[in-house]
């Protein structure tokens, strides 16, 4: 009994020593390149969602002013249209939540990259990789904010498709209902275009870095 | 005899097994380094191409396909005309006897201020926007030379930069509608509306104007200009902070009214398109 719990103490040592030896095997920055592009990689599962959002709105877009033009007259005309649109609603919201669970996977892989960071020398682009996993965290949190302000933005059309919709409706009540998913939208829109920055800012400073640590690179791919 | 062979056999035995569960350790301690190496230092992933170059997978952007949406005018049978007062080259001393008209009247106004106005008066910036209307830009010096002469856009850009900056220290409020002195055309060609456009301005002209200018004297000619040019679903009407208006603005309002109008103040959130070139960016 007592030599099985020496040998199985045996085999616990030489597990940890390998893996001790292996994670001190690769240099900071391999294991920061690894971290980015294991993060980028993972991200592209989201790329069928980027084009789906993309697709769902500019239909939105065109639908709702068909709904305008047809329904000048009377509403009755555009009841299927606008339930037709109403359905894709909720599709708009999946879609960016799943943009937003894929960010959100992907951030696990430099989450704890900082500490690699620390390690590296200036001439090894210590501040490109720095550069880069802060956008990257910025862009992050931001699709967080983003995905959370999107509900707000599908639940406002989702009021203003149905005043649209309503046999009482009345101009007032639609203006209204417009000037609220406008203000929604505004503020969806500001986040995209910081979660774009930010996107630009993590890829151009992770190349900067990729350069100033030697890493030879092939710019084949992109997660979209 | 027997039990030393036993023993011998035994000990070998122990050999043997002790051979095999040190090869297995062993074996067992490179396959975890292997692995350990290859998750620490590619993550279990490949990123090296056969050249030996590390493949590089960029993070992607959202597209903004979409935009503000319209408010109809028309809808289900039924029609909204609408009305948006506009005031320009205020504040100045006409601008408290508007507001108060306005206050009867419950009727919220657009008022696109000169810069070198409201630096005479920051407190009439603040009352138009306590009062609910809303504060636009016309340049800091309706210069025509200096706005539309130089070559370039930077001038007209700069002086409604400025001027915004004008009503966000008096108010807290970042406007971005702006009219050009003069209005939009024939001045303001494409390349100069790409500059505007890319400062993130919206620009308003007019679709009736009053002629105050022309009836200093006579201000009931501003109504008759308003009876012949009040036709559209929504009229953006186009007045100047002066006495004549003051004069004939009580007047102005009960006859577009009476055409069954309803007055609206520019909203960021409702914007459409006023500009004599019917560019859509602005």
């Amino acid at each position: 009994m007592k030599s099985w719990k020496n040998k199985i103490g045996v085999l616990a040592m030489i597990v940890a020593m390998a893996m001790m030896l292996a994670a001190c095997g690769a240099p900071s920055s391999e294991k920061l390149f690894s971290s980015f592009e294991q993060a980028a990689s993972t991200e592209s599962a989201a790329a069928a969602a980027f084009e789906e959002l993309k697709q769902l709105e500019s239909r939105d877009q065109k639908q709702y002013d068909t709904i305008l033009d047809k329904g000048e007259r009377s509403n009755v005309n555009v009841q299927t249209l606008i339930t037709q649109t109403m359905s894709t609603l909720d599709q708009r919201q999946q879609a960016m939540t799943k943009v937003k669970d894929k960010v959100t996977a992907a951030y696990e892989h430099v989450a704890k990259a900082q500490s690699q960071v620390d390690k590296l020398e200036p001439a090894q682009g210590k501040e490109q990789a720095a550069q880069a996993l802060t956008a990257y965290t910025k862009r992050y949190e931001t699709v967080q904010q983003l995905a959370a302000q999107y509900e707000k933005l599908i639940t406002a059309e989702r009021a203003l498709y149905e005043q649209l919709k309503a046999e009482q409706t009345n101009l007032k009540q639609l203006q209204q209902a417009v000037r609220e998913r406008n203000q929604q939208w505004t503020q969806v829109n500001q986040l995209k275009q910081q979660f774009n920055q930010y996107s630009e800012q993590f890829n151009t400073n992770k190349d900067a870095f990729y350069k100033a640590a030697g890493i030879q690179t092939d710019k084949a791919n992109s997660s979209k | 005899m027997v039990r030393v062979d036993s023993r011998r056999r035994n000990q070998r035995k122990k050999w043997i097994l002790r051979i095999i569960l040190l090869a297995l350790l062993v074996g067992i301690g490179f396959g975890v380094y292997t692995v350990g190496k290859q998750l620490w230092a590619h993550d279990g992933i490949s990123t090296t191409s056969k050249q030996g170059q590390h493949v590089v997978t960029s993070v992607a952007a959202f597209d903004t396909v979409t935009k503000e949406k319209q408010s109809p005018t028309m809808y289900n049978g039924m029609k909204r005309k609408v009305a948006y007062l506009t005031f320009d080259d205020g504040p100045n001393s006409h601008t408290p006897e508007i507001l108060r008209i306005l206050k009867e009247h419950n009727i919220k106004a657009t008022f696109f201020m000169l810069g070198n106005s409201m630096q005479q008066h920051p407190d009439l910036i603040k009352q138009i926007v306590d009062e609910g209307h809303y504060p636009a830009l016309h340049s800091m010096t309706h210069n025509f030379t200096k706005l539309y002469r130089s070559g370039s856009a930077n001038n007209f850009i700069e002086e409604q930069k400025e001027a915004q900056q004008l009503v966000k220290e008096a108010t807290g409020v970042t406007t971005n509608l702006i009219r050009a002195p003069y209005g939009s055309a024939p001045q303001i060609k494409e390349p100069f509306r790409d500059d505007i456009a890319e400062a993130g301005f919206k620009m308003w002209d007019w679709t009736l104007d009053t002629l105050d200018w022309n009836y200093a004297k006579n201000p009931s000619g501003m109504l008759d200009e308003v009876k012949r040019g009040l036709k559209k679903d929504t009229e953006v009407i186009l007045m100047h902070d002066r006495k004549q208006t003051v004069e004939i603005l009580p007047e102005l309002i009960e006859y577009i009214s009476s055409q069954g109008y309803e007055f609206e103040v520019y909203d960021p959130n409702a914007h459409f398109v006023v500009n004599f070139h019917h560019d859509e960016r602005l």
